[in-house]
């Protein structure tokens, strides 16, 4: 059965790629706006640009999704909890997305260019906008917790799908 | 499952380590700062300040140091705010102990530079838990301050400069220190830690009022006669000097580098003009400045940005309603 296949290699990859990463994002995320430690600057520029990387990986991520037929969820629920999946699936690419994208903007809006790895920069507005910015970053926090929130009903799901149900769902993706 | 098990951890473990360890984050910093009367959509700290605009003129002494573009020849426009230390914007300047100047370079949309300067050339501590114990020791009263100067003795140069400085009549008249040391670049990579000030050029104008915009009554006054100006001066050090610790100041006989003129050509008083809506973070640096490990300077990114949001949400806010 198609649907029952792996999970193509290259969406295995960008997966386990973003787990790791979307991980590190969050934790620095939380360790570098509190912290007053000397590493903070460091964590600070590392979150910047391996969130640039995740934003990549999230497009190819967008492609592969769409474009190989066995990168498909079972579906071997009851239709409401397949909507369920479904929509804890559909809120994670926004959140996805929309993480690195109002980041970026609140450092746009605030002035800042962002430096990926030293590479080069995002340009920054010539004129600091608060009100935007704040808009941004605000927009910003309520996505990580959000985020965070939908990892957690993402791991349910697993857990749910591998010592409950004892289907295959966590193998496809290995 | 172990892979999911690291995950977890991953996320879990540091964020607890966080919330548990003793440290002073930057959110109690600020706490600390702004006290129980901060004023919606200001500054938590240097929360009284004016706008001003103008440019640097600079000499090319300093383009053999740094690749930063400003420092060939040419002008450079800025956007700088003056201040004065404190939550409340409308405290009396003449009470205040430390005077300010930061400024904003616009080099280009991928290149900025945000100084924030003050008066003192250099902190009575050397760390950020040691600096927030001093506010506390501030808030607390005289006696409390000078229990806690005397249990650190890293506070000897701070205390030698505060008894020897005489407030100036004038903001146009006070020598403004970086206080932290950075890292100058030049092309060829070769790094030297530096220091700078900008030194007034400006005279007496007569007596201060001693009203409670004296200081920023006398700057407007003085800016409608003609431009306010300072030699901006590098420090540079040598081998021996520690540019990690800012409490230590670096001995009087290192070379001196005036790297040119600051013109300040205009005042705007307004609460929604410019440089209200920069947030002065010392460490947004262009290609050519790097940071030091200096513990105090390493701390104020994270400060400087929870002050930000704050004031930027009440702001945001506001606009909203």
């Amino acid at each position: 059965m198609m649907t029952d296949s792996k999970y193509s290699l290259a969406l295995r990859i960008t997966h386990w790629l973003m787990a790791v990463l979307l991980a590190f994002m969050l934790v620095s995320g939380l360790l570098m706006i509190r912290s007053l430690e000397g590493w903070q600057l460091n964590v600070l520029g590392l979150h910047k640009a391996i969130g640039f990387v995740v934003l990549g990986l999230f497009c190819l991520r967008v492609v592969f999704k769409f474009t190989h037929p066995a990168n498909r969820a079972l579906h071997n629920e009851l239709g409401w909890k397949n909507k369920v999946a479904d929509s804890v699936h559909g809120l994670m690419y926004v959140l996805m997305a929309g993480m690195p994208v109002t980041g970026l903007l609140s450092q746009y809006f605030a002035s800042r260019p962002v430096s990926i790895f030293g590479l080069f920069s995002f340009p920054a507005a010539e004129q600091s906008n608060i009100i935007l910015y704040s808009m941004a970053r605000e927009l910003h926090g309520l996505l990580a917790a959000g985020l965070i929130a939908l990892i957690l009903l993402h791991l349910g799901g697993v857990m749910y799908h591998q010592f409950i149900k004892q289907d295959n769902t966590l193998k496809r993706m290995i | 499952m172990r892979l999911f098990h690291m995950i977890y951890l991953s996320m879990l473990l540091p964020a607890g380590y966080v919330f548990s360890a003793e440290q002073v984050t930057a959110q109690q910093f600020v706490n600390l700062q702004q006290g129980n009367t901060s004023v919606a959509g200001f500054r938590r700290a240097h929360a009284k300040g004016a706008c001003v605009t103008g440019y640097f003129e600079p000499n090319g002494q300093l383009s053999a140091l740094t690749q930063v573009p400003i420092f060939a020849l040419g002008t450079a426009p800025f956007i700088g705010r003056f201040s004065i230390a404190g939550n409340n914007p409308t405290a009396p300047d003449l009470k205040s102990p430390v005077r300010s100047l930061a400024v904003s370079f616009n080099i280009s949309p991928t290149q900025q530079w945000r100084i924030a300067m003050n008066t003192p050339p250099v902190m009575a501590v050397s760390n950020p838990h040691d600096f927030y114990q001093q506010i506390v020791a501030i808030q607390s009263g005289p006696q409390a301050l000078k229990a806690f100067f005397n249990a650190h003795p890293e506070t000897q140069d701070f205390l030698n400069w505060k008894a020897s400085y005489t407030p100036a009549q004038s903001l146009a008249l006070e020598r403004y220190h970086s206080i932290n040391a950075f890292y100058l670049e030049n092309s060829q990579g070769e790094k030297r830690a530096v220091r700078w000030y900008f030194e007034p050029l400006g005279h007496p104008m007569g007596p201060t009022s001693d009203t409670d915009n004296a200081l920023f009554d006398e700057l407007s006054a003085r800016l409608l006669k003609g431009p306010v100006k300072f030699n901006w001066v590098f420090i540079l050090s040598e081998e021996t000097d520690d540019e990690n610790d800012p409490a230590l100041r670096w001995p009087e006989n290192r070379e001196h580098v005036v790297a040119g003129k600051i013109v300040i050509e205009q005042i705007d008083m307004g609460l929604n003009a410019q440089c209200q809506s920069i947030n002065y973070d010392p460490l947004t640096l262009p290609s050519g400045v790097t940071a030091t490990a200096d513990p105090i300077l390493r701390a104020r990114s994270a400060a400087y940005a929870e002050s930000y949001r704050r004031r930027a949400k009440e702001k945001l806010l506001e606009v909203l309603q």
